[in-house]
Order: C-alpha cells, then structure tokens, then sequence
C-alpha cells in the first residue's frame, strides 16, 4: 500500500514538474517574443523620429526662404541703389532655389502635384537672378519688369502667409508630417494624411492664374513657346512620311513597320518602329518625321554593336558623307564620345566660315560596320535659319585683350552661340589652355562681353564641354 | 487525466518548435535576400570602378567631372530598369527622357538626383525596384537619355493606365503611348 502510494505521489509530483517546466518554457518563449518585439517597436520608433525630424526641418526650412524672398521683393521695391538691388536679387535667387529644394523633400503622398509652388519659385528665383545680371551690366529694369515682379510679389505674401499657418499648426502639433505614414492601415492614418496633403494642395491651388513669365533665363515660359524654325512650311501624310523614314533609312523593304502615332509638342512628328529582319526582332529603329516639312527629325537603331573594328577618324569621314547625302551642307564636327562601341559626332553648321553652335546634328556611328545607328537634328531643325551675321565690331586683337592674360590662346574663330535662356549672341570662340586644362572663352564681337566659358575635356573617349 | 495532460504536452511542444522553426526560416530567407542584394551591390560597384578605372587611366590630364556623369548614369539606369524591364527599348529611353525633361522644366528639382528622389514620383523608387538587378539595355537607354535623345518630345509624366492609382494624373494631356506607359505634359 505504502510502496503503491509513493509511486502515486512521485507520478503526481512528476506531472507538476513536467507542467512547470512546459509552463517556464512557454513564458520563456513569451519573454522572449516580448523583447523582440519592444526591440522592433524600438526601432521603427528611431526611424519614424529620423524621417519625421527631417522632413520638420525641410518644412520649417522652406517656411522660412519663402519669408527671405517675401521681405527681400519688398525691400527690392523701396531701394533705389542699382547695386543693393543687384545684391539683393541674388539673395532672392539664392533663397528661392534652397526653397524649391526643401518643397521637393516634403512627405507629400504625391509631391510632383505641388508643381506650380515649385514653378513660382523657381521662376521668382531665376528672373531675380537675371535682373541682377542685367543690373551688372549697367541696365536698370524696365518698367514692365517692375510690375512683373510686383506681381511675384504678391503671390510671395500668400505664400508665405500660408505656409506661416500651416507651420504654427504643425509647431504647436496639431498637425503632424510625421502621422502620414505611422498610424498603420486603421481609419485615422487616411484622415491625418488627408489633412497635411490637402492644406499642401490648398496652397498650390493659390496658383491656379499664375501669369505666364517672360524674360531672359533658363526657366522662362518662352522656352516651351519657341518653334521649329528650320523646317519647310508644307505639311506631309502618314504614308508619305512612311516613304520619307524608308529613304532616309535606305531600306528598301523592312519586314515590319509598325506606326506609333502623331505626338510632340513643338515638332508635330509621325513615328514609325522599324524591324528590318523579323529573325532578329530584339533590332528595332524608331524613327520620327515631322509632319511639318516632312523632314527626319530623330532616329534611333538599337542594333547590339561588336568590337570596334573603325576608328575615330573613319566614322567622322561616314557620318559626314551621311550628312551630305541628307542634304546638310557645311557641316563640321566638334565635340564627340565614345561609348558602347559607337561613337556620337556632334556636327554644327557653318555660315561663311563662322560657327553656328544652336544649329546642332548628332550623328552615331557604330565603330564595327561603320553605319549610321543614332541621329538627331531636333537643335538643327529648331534653329536653323538663314542668319544675318554682322560684321564684328571689335578687332581679333581687342577681344584678346578682354580675357585674362593667363590664358594660353592656341585658335581663334568667329562662332555664334546660345545663351541658357536661348538668345544666341556673336562671338569670338577663343580655344585654349590654362593650368593644363582646356578652355573655349566667348567674347562678345559686338560689345565685348564675356558672355560664356566652356571647359573642354579631351581623353581618349572623346572631346567634351562642361 | 494523465493521457489527456500527454496530449496537451505534445501539442504544445510541438506548437514551440513550429513557432521557432517559422522565425528561423523567416531570419534564413531574410539572411538570403540580403546576401543576394549585396551581391548586386558589389557587382554594380565593380562595374562602376571598372569604368571610372577605364577613363582615368586613359585621360590626358584626370578629370574629375568624367566621373560626375557615370553617376548620374548609373541612378539613371536603375530608375529606367526598375520603372520599364521589359518595356520595348524606345520606352525606356522615354522614362530617362522625362526624368531629364523635369529638370529643365520650372516645376521640378533642378538635378536627376532631385528629381528621381522626389517623394511619390517614381513607384520604383518607393517600392525598392530601383535596386533590381541591371540590364544592360536599361544602362544603354540612359546614356541615349543623357546624350539628348527624346522620344517624348518634351514631357515630364507618365503613367501605366493599368496600375495607376492617382487620378490626377489622368487630366493630364496624353502625348504618345509606347507599350505599355502613357506619356504626358
């Protein structure tokens, strides 16, 4: 009985260890999961206070040029001094790119919507940036500029009204960037996000009659107004542009041609894919022709090239009999790369031996068969007019005597060339050395402005400007 | 009694070793993801070398801007691949265009970098895309991009109408279509 009743305790006593010890591994296991999780908690907490710190700085940053750029329009209206206000306009430039910076950065679920601030402030800056320029050379503004800018101005005060508004919330946290991406999938996240994205898009809506701004800078309207100015004035088919791409391309028949559709914005263009050979389908050639003049606009064969079997030389010598026979006369390469086995020439025409730089074609050669795989004369076809080139006012010699006296002269010739904001001006392009390293100085024929420097990188895969 | 508290231990031991066997495997495929990008890293960053190598070595005098355009190349080349694998050459070219397209329009960062870096502009940038491995078309796309190619002729959207779900875009003016991506001012 006795020894029975001792096994039965020791059965009893061994099911409560064995219950214990599974009870101490599940609660260590739970401990276990516990801290990994904290751990986790932990982490994502550190990066969403990373994120939200920085996208606070960019907001309160941005807040903070726009107010520069506000007080330093109005101060620009009161002064009277030419270099004050020239001072002053950098500061505005400089101010208004930090902004736009900042306004890029910013949690917005789709920033790119926020397009029209980023254009107002990148146009405040860069007219401001031409006004100073303008102002250097000794010309005020006019008085259409001055009302342009007023008008800047009060779109400045809004702005900064706003975004004032907007960064007083977010500061005292009624407002948070930081909620648009924590509160995971639950019905607060789409309120909060809704909030900081819309109050966003409510200022950008402030711009909805924005003016179109003209002047002489990169970012002006005009930029997208221009049009093609070397392009005949008929007007061509889809089926004659069909026959214009075969020609060009020299092709008798391609096994298929497939048409892309009419697009573009300043050249109309039909565009055609060409396969040439349906047991290679991965070589295809788009071609584009504009509707305009029926001229060849671009093309691009995407033709896997080999070994380079030619060199430099050879492809200028094919890519210039290929030009000829396009009908470009007086072309002459300047500036070409070497790169995935072919080489791109670029060729600028030339008037009665001056340089025309904006009338610009390039040509691809490929280096083992030599063919042509690359072109593109939209700079030719947009430019391209019959100029009237006047005689230069300053001598070679006067030029020469603008430019730093460092400056190791090695050619000189007479180029026209385009500004950023695409005025084109008449020069002496004066190719040389300094500190072993290549330049081309542009003095002005006319007035006798430096009006650009290009560094020119020369290795051996090619001549470049910088 | 007894049977029953046998049962109830099986279970739950096996309950354990199912729990720990799920985050082992979870760490181990973890481990291999991670391993298999840093490869990817590696192997770009070794291309890159190569070339920054090749121009070096070769140029007259060392220029330090050669190398600032194969950076610009390379962030280029993953945005094309990661946004158009398996697009038809010309439409990757396309993506590269517009991406060089915003940064000379007003609306827009002023530098590549800025613009492929522009929170919810490009889905490939948001989702990790941008680090798939890279096709060598997706670099020779970029370098047409950069050298001036524009099949677009000028525009800075575009979309897949099958994926998008943002509707503004949509009242934006549709210029050309190239497989499967609208391209738009």
């Amino acid at each position: 009985m006795s020894i029975l009743g001792g096994y039965k305790e020791l059965r009893e006593r061994l099911k409560s260890v064995r219950l214990w010890s599974i009870m101490a591994v599940v609660m260590g296991v739970l401990v276990i999961v516990a801290l990994w999780g904290v751990n986790q908690y932990r982490g994502k907490a550190n990066y969403h206070n990373y994120l939200t710190n920085m996208w606070h700085r960019a907001f309160f940053d941005m807040v903070g040029y726009v107010q520069n750029i506000q007080a330093l329009l109005s101060k620009v209206e009161v002064s009277s001094d030419d270099s004050q206000r020239a001072t002053l306009y950098t500061e505005v430039w400089r101010n208004a790119f930090a902004a736009q910076e900042n306004l890029g950065q910013l949690p917005i679920e789709n920033n790119v919507a926020l397009e029209r601030t980023a254009k107002y402030l990148t146009q405040v800056g860069d007219l401001s940036f031409s006004l100073s320029k303008q102002l250097m050379n000794g010309k005020k503004e006019t008085k259409e500029q001055r009302t342009q800018l007023a008008k800047l101005r009060s779109y400045a005060d809004k702005l900064s009204k706003n975004l004032n508004e907007l960064a007083i919330e977010i500061s005292q946290g009624r407002l948070r960037w930081g909620e648009v991406r924590t509160v995971g999938t639950s019905r607060f996240r789409k309120i909060s996000q809704d909030v900081t994205s819309s109050r966003m898009l409510a200022i950008e809506a402030g711009f909805k009659d924005y003016p179109t701004l003209i002047y002489d800078g990169p970012f002006s309207d005009h930029i997208a107004r221009q049009v093609p100015r070397g392009l005949p004035e008929n007007t061509i088919s889809r089926d004659e542009a069909k026959r214009i791409a075969l020609d060009f391309l020299n092709i008798k028949r391609a096994d298929m041609i497939s048409y892309l559709g009419l697009s573009g914005d300043k050249i109309k263009t039909f565009n055609f894919e060409v396969i040439p050979d349906r047991r290679a389908r991965d070589r295809s050639i788009t071609i584009a022709v504009s509707k305009k003049g029926g001229k060849v606009i671009w093309m691009i064969d995407n033709r896997a090239t080999s070994a380079p079997k030619i060199g430099v030389s050879k492809a200028k010598e094919n890519a210039l009999k290929f030009l000829k026979s396009k009908g470009f006369t007086n072309m002459v390469d300047t500036f070409y790369l070497k790169q995935d086995n072919t080489a791109l020439i670029n060729y600028i025409y030339q008037q009665n031996g001056v340089k025309i730089y904006p009338d610009m074609v390039k040509v691809r050669i490929a280096l083992d068969t030599g063919q042509v795989v690359g072109f593109d004369a939209t700079a030719y076809y947009m430019s391209h007019t019959n100029r009237k080139i006047p005689k230069p006012t300053i001598t070679e010699a006067q030029a020469r005597k603008l430019m730093s006296q460092n400056f190791d002269v090695q050619s000189v010739s007479l180029s026209v060339i385009p500004l950023e904001s695409g005025r084109e001006v008449f020069t002496y392009e004066f190719m040389g050395k300094y500190d072993r390293k290549y330049f081309a100085d542009y003095i002005n024929a006319i007035t006798g402005k430096e009006e650009n420097i290009l560094e020119i990188i020369k290795d051996p895969n090619g001549i470049l400007s910088m | 009694m007894i049977k029953l508290l046998q049962k109830y231990t099986i279970f739950i031991i096996l309950l354990i070793i199912g729990f720990l066997l799920s985050i082992s495997s979870a760490k181990f495929i973890y481990d291999i993801k991670r391993a298999n990008d840093e490869k990817i890293e590696k192997r770009l960053e070794k291309a890159l070398e190569r070339s920054e190598k090749e121009v070096q070595q070769d140029s007259l005098a060392t220029q330090a801007s050669t190398n600032y355009q194969n950076k610009d190349l390379y962030l280029l080349a993953r945005v094309i691949n990661g946004e158009a694998r398996g697009e038809p050459y010309i439409g990757q070219v396309a993506i590269g265009a517009v991406i060089i397209n915003r940064t000379k329009h007003p609306g827009f960062p002023k530098t590549i970098s800025g613009v492929i870096y522009q929170p919810g502009a490009f889905t490939c940038v948001s989702d990790g895309q941008i680090n798939a491995k890279l096709e060598p078309t997706a670099l020779k796309a970029a370098r047409d991009a950069l050298n001036g190619w524009d099949p677009t002729n000028g525009c800075i959207y575009y979309y897949n109408p099958a994926k998008t779900t943002n509707k503004w875009i949509w009242s934006r003016k549709v210029v050309l279509v190239i497989g499967k991506h609208r391209f738009a001012k």
